[in-house]
């Protein structure tokens, strides 16, 4: 218990210290990326060590409480956005944007209960597996094009402008964001058809639309939006990036702001 | 009038439409769940066969989707979900039905709704539940529910008696119904009821569903062609579930009913009665009952497939799209120039 504590608060500070280096990196016009890299790796494999300690100790993996699913979330975004960082070397400044968003996660995650929880009977199946992977990879996707959104607003003020002078391209950036916008669509949907299967074999009924799957829905919808709008309209750079930072909103509030496990249907109480 | 129809079929196949339509889409799920009105599923129904009609309008005219086979695979597989979105809202069925443990499904305690073309054969259905088991893990303090089996023996459409244990993913299929145990439970007071002159009648009261309502176990019993009703409570102190333990659910070893009628209070313990006017309620013992959930709609392959043909579809529309120029070359293509 007190080593998985240890773990996780290395693992936060670690990553807590990635961030500071991109962000000074681009203050100060400095290139720290080998050490952002080592401290952000450090971080996963500590988290890793963390929410491995905790899974032998409880005996399930990290999905049933707010604090599992933050902590589980933050792993896998991490693990996404160290791939995307070492893969696209010209736009690793984005570290500046994209980690503190996930301080955001850190800090309400440490400062959510510990507690364990129930596993209800319907969580024995691979489709939690199914399902939840495929929503990791749609948060990770999207939260790469957060951080090119990001750089794109930022260079609309000046000293913004100045700092992320040497990067690509709003074009290029907006394209790539877009790339991994498309890869979200796919997961999303993937996410969505996997959970409707789960909940007929767990139910007996595959979309009831209880608060999580509409909230999962109208996340769904307004990336389609987002899509048929870019290509509709000519949308300047800017409103792709504020597109893009709806759908993480939504996307993080589907995750975190609903209540997890959905309740079953409570038909047929009385009688 | 060749001119009036071309311009409608322009805006009704316009992408400024489909935006409009998606918008009014994501108002009408949100509405929906701010309305209890009974003709709230519109909310629903209305934005998606506009969005059919003007995908389909779309399709037909869209010089786009002849170009882009995967594109055109990817909307058609969305088209396609839609219609069996449309069709399994006529024809399915959703239903629950709480059945005594030891006795047979009763058709006219289900509730149900269906679409207005479904045929609905639930009067065929004929079947038992012989018995049913519930398992508890101790976990962390609590317990955590684990498997359910419920022992059935069934006719099935040829008239052939069956046999079969049904639980959590396994489901009772008879006449294209499915239907699924559930955690919907509790305990049945069963009573017998003597009139004075007829014959006797016997029967059972389901208490709420337990234990999820545990501290409410409580329920009313109006005995059949009398005026008397009766209040009724299940008290008892017997932890069914063991926090350190496996156990199942089951019938609490030491109970008291307590019945009202009117002002007057009685402790009842099996076998024991109250007298009235015109007979003699007799309380028989303490069963359990069951939920089933019901449900019957043949789309559900079909739309799976569907979907899945759209994911492909624009799987490998993206990935024509954009393999061609991974972003890192465009890159230097542009800083090149
Ligand atoms: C109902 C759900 C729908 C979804 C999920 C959806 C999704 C998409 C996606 C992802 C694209 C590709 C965008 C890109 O390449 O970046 C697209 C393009 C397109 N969609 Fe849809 N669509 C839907 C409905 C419709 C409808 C109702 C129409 C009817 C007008 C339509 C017409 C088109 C057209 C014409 C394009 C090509 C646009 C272009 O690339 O210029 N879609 N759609």
């Amino acid at each position: 218990m007190e080593q998985e504590q240890l773990s996780l608060w290395l693992a936060v500070v670690s990553y807590v210290i990635a961030g500071m280096l991109a962000i000074f990196g681009v203050v100060f016009a400095k290139k720290y990326e080998k050490s952002i890299l080592f401290f952000m790796s450090v971080g996963l494999v500590l988290h890793a060590i963390a929410l491995g300690l905790r899974w032998i100790r409880l005996e399930h993996g990290p999905y049933l409480t707010m604090f599992e699913i933050l902590s589980s979330n933050l792993f896998t975004l991490m693990l996404f956005f160290i791939i995307f960082y070492w893969r696209y070397k010209p736009v690793r400044p984005s570290a500046a944007v994209v980690l503190p968003v996930l301080f955001i996660m850190m800090a309400w995650m440490m400062f959510t209960p510990h507690d364990a929880g129930m596993i209800p009977a319907s969580f024995d199946t691979i489709w939690l597996w199914i399902h939840i992977g495929f929503g990791k990879v749609f948060m990770g996707a999207v939260l790469v094009a957060v951080g090119m959104g990001g750089i794109i607003v930022l260079r609309q003020c000046a000293w913004g402008g100045r700092k992320f002078s040497n990067l690509p391209s709003n074009e290029r950036l907006d394209d790539l964001a877009f790339r991994f916008m498309a890869v979200a669509l796919i997961f999303d949907s993937l996410m969505l058809i996997a959970g409707a299967l789960w909940a007929h074999d767990a139910w007996g009924r595959y979309w009831g639309w209880d608060p999580l799957e509409t909230w999962a829905f109208i996340t769904w919808l307004v990336l389609v939006i987002a899509l048929h709008l870019r290509s509709t309209f000519k949308l300047s750079h800017e409103q792709g990036a504020y597109l893009i930072f709806t759908v993480f909103a939504l996307g993080f509030l589907t995750f975190y702001g609903m209540p997890f496990i959905s309740n079953a249907p409570h038909q047929g109480t009385f009688g | 009038m060749n001119f009036v129809s071309r311009r409608l079929v322009r805006y009704s196949a316009s992408l400024k439409l489909t935006l409009f339509l998606f918008l009014i889409f994501g108002a009408g799920v949100i509405l929906w769940h701010f309305t209890e009105h009974e003709l709230k599923n519109w909310l629903i129904t209305i934005p998606l066969l506009l969005l059919a009609f003007n995908l389909m309008t779309a399709l037909l005219t869209n010089k786009i989707f002849r170009i882009h086979g995967w594109l055109l695979l990817f909307h058609v597989g969305l088209l396609l979900l839609l219609l069996l979105i449309g069709i399994s809202q006529v024809t399915k069925l959703i239903g629950s039905v709480e059945v005594t443990n030891g006795t047979v499904y009763d058709q006219s305690s289900v509730q149900w709704q269906q679409g207005i073309f479904h045929r609905n054969r639930l009067d065929k259905l004929q079947f038992k539940l012989e018995k049913f088991t519930i398992n508890y893990a101790p976990s962390h303090g609590t317990v955590v529910r684990q498997d359910t089996q419920a022992y059935i023996t069934w006719l099935d459409e040829e008239g052939g008696v069956k046999k079969g244990i049904v639980g959590d993913k396994v489901p009772l299929k008879i006449y294209g119904y499915k239907l699924y145990t559930t955690h919907n439970k509790g305990f049945a007071p069963m009573f017998k009821w003597q009139p004075n002159q007829g014959f006797p009648i016997e029967g059972s009261v389901h208490l709420p569903a337990w234990p999820e309502h545990e501290f409410n176990q409580v329920n009313e019993l109006q005995i059949p062609n009398t005026p008397y009703k009766l209040w009724l409570n299940l008290k008892f102190f017997d932890p069914i579930f063991s926090t350190t333990e496996p156990s199942t659910f089951r019938i609490p070893s030491d109970f008291t009913l307590i019945a009202r009628v009117e002002e007057q209070r009685y402790e009842l313990q099996p076998g024991g009665f109250i007298e009235f006017e015109t007979g003699r309620l007799e309380f028989l013992g303490l069963n359990t009952w069951m939920g089933f959930q019901i449900f019957y709609d043949w789309s559900l392959p079909w739309m799976l497939g569907a979907a899945l043909l759209a994911l492909f579809g624009l799987a490998g529309h993206f990935w024509k799209k954009f393999a061609p120029t991974p972003w890192q070359e465009s890159l230097e293509e542009e800083e090149k120039k």
